[in-house]
């Protein structure tokens, strides 16, 4: 067989450069995290939640992680209490204070960004002030509190004014419009609180008074369609990222409800997740994922969304 | 900078097989024979001798199984920190804490450190990394025993690879369980060194109580005496409590106040007993200078002997109306006990002579009762009479359980042709419990175990990837063994919501035609609810659906699984151990199997004419209007069968004891003839009195104890005369405490006449049952029942740290007694290898090489193309075709004897640049060079190589011609002249 002379040197020539040159970068600040206990490990992280700095990660052990945008670690501290399970969400409520609703212990704690509790309120109960799992909190324009909430006569909606008193309250178990099976998490676009109906397989949006309006997605594996959506997040070019449980992939959907972009497929590598469980957009637009049963969170740019 | 100089003489050869380095001798012959080659020049001749030089080592170093060492300075250390209860809970603590402050003062970026906690077994804490962040130990060990080897083993396995290794342990010395020593020299052989840091226990005032013993065997209403003894660290009062136990329950003697001394007190109770039976005594000491409770108190166990007697359990107590009182009449001492009341340990069981099950579920009996009656029969014979019903045999569940063993007849329906068919779907929700999913596969393992071949199974669960999804559809169970893989393989997911899966189950369940439909959801009771439209129509389609709750969330989690199976007629499970999962699968699991009951009308026929049929006239047996099918088993003695020809009355030997199977019930449902029969108290009272143990002789005296750790047993043999009894080889079986039920066999030897002793090792804390046998000399056969208690762990008995222990694993494993705040990261080490074996890369280079070998000495090839080629590449980067010129050809001279040539080459030579001139080695005749071309510098002429080509080629040829003819005049020339060769030849 006659070698191509000019294919024979470039081949020599770039093997050369291949193994004169410098190391190629390994690591990925595009997502971070493996199972253990230690620093930046997880152990099924499904809580995140970021804004312009920082990113926290609460997994299954109680932990709840800081982390920079780039994945670097910077602290961490415990859950008071963790036996009976830990938090599905995690809000800011302002620069050093944050809300998180403390699923299986029936509260809301309010917490500083270095771990101090400031103060825990709510009960187990299906009374007014009163809950069963309270999954998500998010904070309305005027102060108002919005938790959602599942659990045998609880899966409904609750309002808190800025004084944490109670304000209404609506929803019940079904799959009609205005009910819920598993409302997992929430998240406000402008004047629209959009609550995400995890085993209805849909996104209902309701004004801040209960006023049903529409509802976004269905089952299904297409486009447009859900699958298990465990947690939505608002973009700051207002449309929301919802991370799907069973169809393990993103979705970003207009508030109209037009699915314009999914992200992911089942697997272990970049962009692909396993049972994720949290999204959160930081106020760049940076879309971080807790993608559960990899044990990692993965970052990905609206831009990525096909 | 230095550690990359370091490193560089961390790397060393090593060869497996030396002595294939002695084909090295092969090299200098090698070179010899390359020298004395003529055909080539002299640097391909060289570059040929070297390549094949070298394919030549290559291949030798190949052969010597050639490694790359290299030697590694990072350092490894394993924390192991005990965790058992012999330390104080804060010394566990400040041990944590001293780690963590080693870790935090000595660790360097060469170190890396993980944690080992350890007690009854030991659990990674944190896996070797470069960074320890121990804030809490979070593994459950177990406290009630030290196993210090068992962490070294551990630690010794989770070492990373190419560290030097450090084992530094935290501990009291108090080993209860293995030789830390044996492990210890196990690591320093693999080159681990093992620190200890003594933990300094003792100073409290402890009263515990060293022992109970009373009299293995006693004779009704003969005194004996229980001696308990306590030790003492310090004078002072105390109240010793006596326990009598017995299996309806315990009396508590009358506390005695007692002064205690420092050092050992002994103090003897009296007791006397009239009924026969299994005795356990717990005595109880309570003082005000104790500090740890758990020593507190021992046990010991006799057993009266006196009339036989046997246990009846019956499910309903309208059974036990006819049954019990027929035994009764015919003499037989009878203890009726109800569900709740049934005995589960091997030491009440052994009170009895038989036990007699009357349709009994097996699910109403726990995993242990099932285990305890199997070696009730097989070790320490007591009979086992099974009375049958709708929920016995196989439609009881016992399909596969301990007591089938036992029993004469088999659950499994292979040979039978029609069966009725039953249909079950479990749904499997991964339970956020440790081993939840594991506990999954067994349950439904065990589910799968109870339905016979013709039955039908689908398994759901929740899939990461495809979400709700079938493990395996409903199908015919047929062998199991994919049904078994695709459980065994399967990895549960967390599933959100109920209400996919119970979709999927009723549409297969409705599409099938099975008799019996059921469906299993074993949850944390967490996914969201179904429909309830969905609930209404599996209620429809007699689909019930029982649920199982395990470890839920909140106690409001078991409603949602509460409401499923109350809407759809199934039972509600709350399960807070897991190891009853597989029973209640399996209680569900037989409910599909309500097929098996045989409800028709039949004389049995006598098919053997056992010792239970004795006096019984075959005609007089009366009708029975239904059985339970059961298979009878090889070896059993069938004496009742059906019209069907299935066992309706069978018995055997299992083991030491006896069982008995009848397969009809006692009740008006299939046996109203019997009930009026005359011979029915008769026909049971020699049935019970077959399988009833064998009286053990009553001259024989038992001895058991701890002695040294073990369990020592010691027998005297006289007989009633009150000789000696020599050469009995008595053998027997330990059975150990539950919830194990470890068996061991031991064989007693014989130390003095009439004595027999043995010893075995302990385990858990609890009764040891031991079961012996002999044979005389004439061939007879007896058995001897005994049993030992274990008390409390020896964890508890230890007051200080075991520094002799402790100072002698230092010295053996190479480590050093240590202090806390000692460095354990210090780099003194020897340093590990890592080895890499180097020997395939090698030898795929001396087969590379060997064709560059060949090439070299077999083809010419011209240098200077190779550089023409690089330099063409290199002038299409962009820029650098002004700095290097194209490429000419060139025509070059040599000189011969035919005078000087030039020639068009192959060659090229750069006109602009003198350095890139290359030598060209073809020739063509200066005279054809035309006037116009033009030179280079150095004086070489450059010519048009076209228009070289077409004069050279014909100048060549033509100077070729003119030398043929010149050299054949010649040879004319020389024929002519006289006196040539060539004349002479003529």
């Amino acid at each position: 067989m006659q070698v191509n002379r000019r294919h024979f040197l470039i081949t020599i020539s770039a093997a050369c450069l291949g193994a004169c040159g410098p190391r190629l970068q390994t690591t990925d600040a595009r997502m971070w995290g493996r199972s253990g206990m230690r620093n930046g490990e997880f152990h099924r992280p499904r809580a995140i939640a970021a804004d312009s700095a920082e990113i926290y990660v609460i997994d299954t052990t109680g932990r709840v992680q800081v982390f920079t945008h780039a994945g670097e670690w910077l602290r961490s501290w415990n859950m008071p209490e963790a036996d009976n399970g830990t938090p599905t969400g995690i809000t800011f409520a302002s620069k050093d204070r944050i809300v998180i609703p403390d699923t299986h212990y029936s509260r809301i704690m309010e917490i500083t960004t270095d771990g101090e509790v400031l103060d825990t309120w709510g009960a187990f109960g299906t009374g007014e002030s009163e809950f069963i799992y309270p999954t998500d909190v998010v904070i309305g324009p005027d102060g108002r509190y919005f938790i959602s909430e599942y659990g045998v006569d609880a899966e409904r909606l609750h309002v808190f004014d800025a004084d944490r008193k109670f304000v209404q309250q609506w929803g019940s178990h079904g799959d009609t419009a205005g009910n819920f099976s598993r409302a997992m998490s929430l998240t406000i676009v402008k004047d629209e609180l959009f609550i995400a109906d995890t085993a209805n397989h849909r996104i209902q949006c309701f004004t801040f008074d209960g006023v049903y309006r529409r509802a976004l997605g269905g089952l299904g594996a297409e486009p447009g369609q859900l699958r298990f959506p465990h947690d939505i997040a608002r973009a700051p070019d207002d449309t929301l990222i919802v991370c799907e449980y069973g169809n393990n992939r993103i979705s970003r959907y207009t508030c109209e409800g037009r699915c314009i972009g999914t992200l992911g497929q089942p697997g272990r590598g970049y962009g692909e997740f396993n049972t994720p469980r949290g999204v959160s957009v930081s106020p760049q637009g940076t879309v971080f994922v807790a993608d559960t049963d990899n044990d990692r969170i993965q970052r990905f740019a609206l831009e990525d969304f096909a | 900078m230095s550690d990359w100089l370091s490193s560089i003489n961390l790397f060393s050869i090593r060869f497996s097989y030396p002595w294939a380095l002695l084909f090295l001798v092969l090299i200098p012959y090698t070179i010899w024979l390359g020298r004395h080659v003529r055909s080539l020049g002299k640097a391909r001749k060289w570059l040929a001798i070297v390549l094949r030089c070298m394919v030549l080592l290559c291949l030798i170093a190949a052969l010597a199984g050639t490694e790359l060492v290299r030697i590694n300075d990072r350092l490894a250390v394993f924390f192991l920190l005990d965790r058992s209860n012999s330390i104080p809970e804060e010394q566990r603590e400040a041990t944590q804490q001293a780690v963590q402050t080693l870790a935090g003062a000595f660790m360097t970026s060469r170190d890396e450190a993980g944690v080992i906690s350890f007690g009854q077994e030991p659990s990674i804490e944190l896996t070797v990394g470069p960074s320890l962040g121990l804030t809490s130990v979070q593994s459950y060990v177990g406290g009630e025993q030290t196993d210090l080897a068992a962490a070294i083993r551990l630690a010794i396995a989770a070492f990373p690879q190419g560290y030097m290794r450090r084992i530094v342990v935290f501990t009291d010395g108090n080993e209860t369980r293995g030789s830390a020593l044996e492990e210890v020299k196990l690591a320093q052989a693999s080159g681990a060194s093992v620190d200890i840091v003594p933990i300094a226990i003792g100073g409290r005032s402890e009263v515990r109580i060293a022992g109970v013993t009373a009299p293995n065997r006693v004779n009704a209403n003969e005194p004996f005496k229980v001696q308990v003894n306590v030790h003492a660290d310090q004078d002072g009062p105390a109240t010793l409590r006596l326990y009598q136990k017995v299996s309806d329950g315990t009396v508590m003697l009358p506390p005695a106040e007692v002064m205690l001394q420092k050092g050992a007190n002994a103090f003897l109770l009296p007791q006397e007993l009239s009924a026969s039976g299994f005795y356990e005594y717990e005595a109880v000491i309570e003082s005000p200078n104790d500090t740890v409770v758990a020593n507190n108190e021992g046990r010991a166990y006799t057993v009266i002997h006196g009339e036989p007697t046997v246990l009846y359990l019956a499910s309903d107590p309208e059974h036990s109306q006819r049954l019990a009182p027929a035994m009764q009449q015919e003499g037989i001492t009878v203890t009726p006990v109800d569900l709740g009341s049934m005995p589960s340990s091997l030491a009440q069981l052994q009170n009895y002579d038989a036990v007699v099950l009357d349709d009994v579920s097996a699910t109403d009996l726990t995993n242990e009762q099932l285990r305890s009656l199997e070696a009730m029969v097989r070790d320490f014979g007591v009979g086992l009479v099974m009375v049958g019903g709708p929920n016995s045999y196989g439609a009881g569940g016992y399909f596969d359980t301990p007591v089938e063993r036992a029993l004469p007849v088999s659950m499994d329906l292979k040979q039978r042709k029609q069966m009725p068919q039953g249909a079950l779907v479990v749904i499997l929700h991964t339970c956020e419990f440790p081993d939840g999913n594991a506990w999954a596969r067994d349950i439904a393992l065990a589910a799968l175990d109870v339905l016979s071949s013709q039955d039908l199974m689908g398994a759901l669960a929740y899939d990461w990837k495809v979400g709700e999804d079938w493990l395996f559809d409903l199908q015919l169970v047929g062998d199991k063994s994919a049904m078994r893989q695709a459980l065994n393989t399967t990895n549960i997911g967390d599933m959100p919501s109920a209400d996919p899966t119970l979709q999927m189950a009723y549409d297969a369940l409705a599409a099938s035609t099975a008799s019996v439909k059921r469906v299993i959801l074993i949850s944390d009771g967490d996914p969201a609810a179904p429909n309830a439209a969905l609930l209404t129509q599996l209620q429809a389609a007699a689909i019930s659906v029982s649920t199982c709750c395990i470890n839920p969330h909140s106690p409001s989690d078991q409603q949602m699984l509460q409401y499923v199976a109350a809407q759809t007629g199934g039972n509600y499970y709350f399960v807070s151990n897991p190891a009853k999962l597989p029973q209640i699968f399996t209680k569900e699991a037989a409910l599909v199997k309500r097929g098996l009951l045989v409800e028709d009308t039949f004389v049995p026929v006598v098919q053997y004419d056992s010792e239970i049929l004795r006096g019984m006239a075959a005609d007089a047996l009366p009708p029975l209007q239904g059985y339970v099918a059961t298979t009878p088993k090889e070896s059993a003695i069938i004496s009742l069968i059906s019209d069907k020809g299935d066992p309706v009355l069978a018995q055997w030997r299992f083991g030491l004891g006896k069982s008995v199977a009848f397969t009809s019930d006692v009740t008006s449902r299939w046996a109203a003839d019997w009930l009026a029969w005359d011979g029915f108290n008769r026909f049971w009272s020699q049935t019970v009195r077959w399988a009833m143990r064998e009286a053990s002789p009553s001259n024989f005296r038992v001895d058991t104890r701890v002695r040294d750790g073990k369990g020592y047993v010691k027998i005297d043999a006289v007989d009633e005369q009150g000789k000696y009894i020599n050469f009995l080889k008595p053998q027997g079986t330990v059975t150990g405490p539950p919830p194990e039920f470890a068996r061991q066999d031991i064989a007693l030897a014989q130390t003095a006449p009439g004595i027999y002793e043995a010893t075995f090792p302990l385990g858990n804390r609890g009764v040891y049952m031991i079961n012996m046998t002999y044979t005389r000399e004439d061939g007879s056969q007896g058995m001897i029942p005994a049993g030992l208690a274990l008390d409390y762990s020896k964890e508890y008995e230890y007051n200080t740290t075991n520094m002799p222990l402790i100072e002698q694993l230092a010295s053996v494993g190479g480590g050093r007694v240590v202090k806390p705040t000692d460095n354990p990261f210090e780099h003194n080490l020897p340093m590990s290898e890592s080895v890499t074996p180097i020997w395939p890369y090698l030898a795929a280079l001396g087969v590379g090489l060997f064709p560059v070998e060949i090439f070299v000495r077999r083809v010419m090839f011209d240098l200077s193309r190779l550089f023409v080629g690089l330099f063409a590449v290199l002038r299409k980067i962009p820029g650098l075709h002004r700095i290097i010129p194209a490429p000419k050809r060139r025509r070059s001279q040599l000189t011969g004897a035919y005078g000087t040539m030039t020639a068009p080459s192959k060659s090229f030579v750069y006109v602009a640049s003198g350095s890139f001139s290359v030598a060209g080695q073809a020739a063509a005749v200066s005279a054809h060079v035309p006037e116009n071309a033009p030179v280079a510098d150095g004086g070489e002429v450059i010519v048009n190589a076209e228009e070289m080509k077409a004069v050279g080629r014909s100048e060549y040829t033509r100077q070729l011609l003119e030398a043929k003819e010149r050299a054949l005049d010649k040879r004319k020339r020389r024929r002519k002249a006289p006196g040539s060769p060539d004349d002479k030849e003529q």
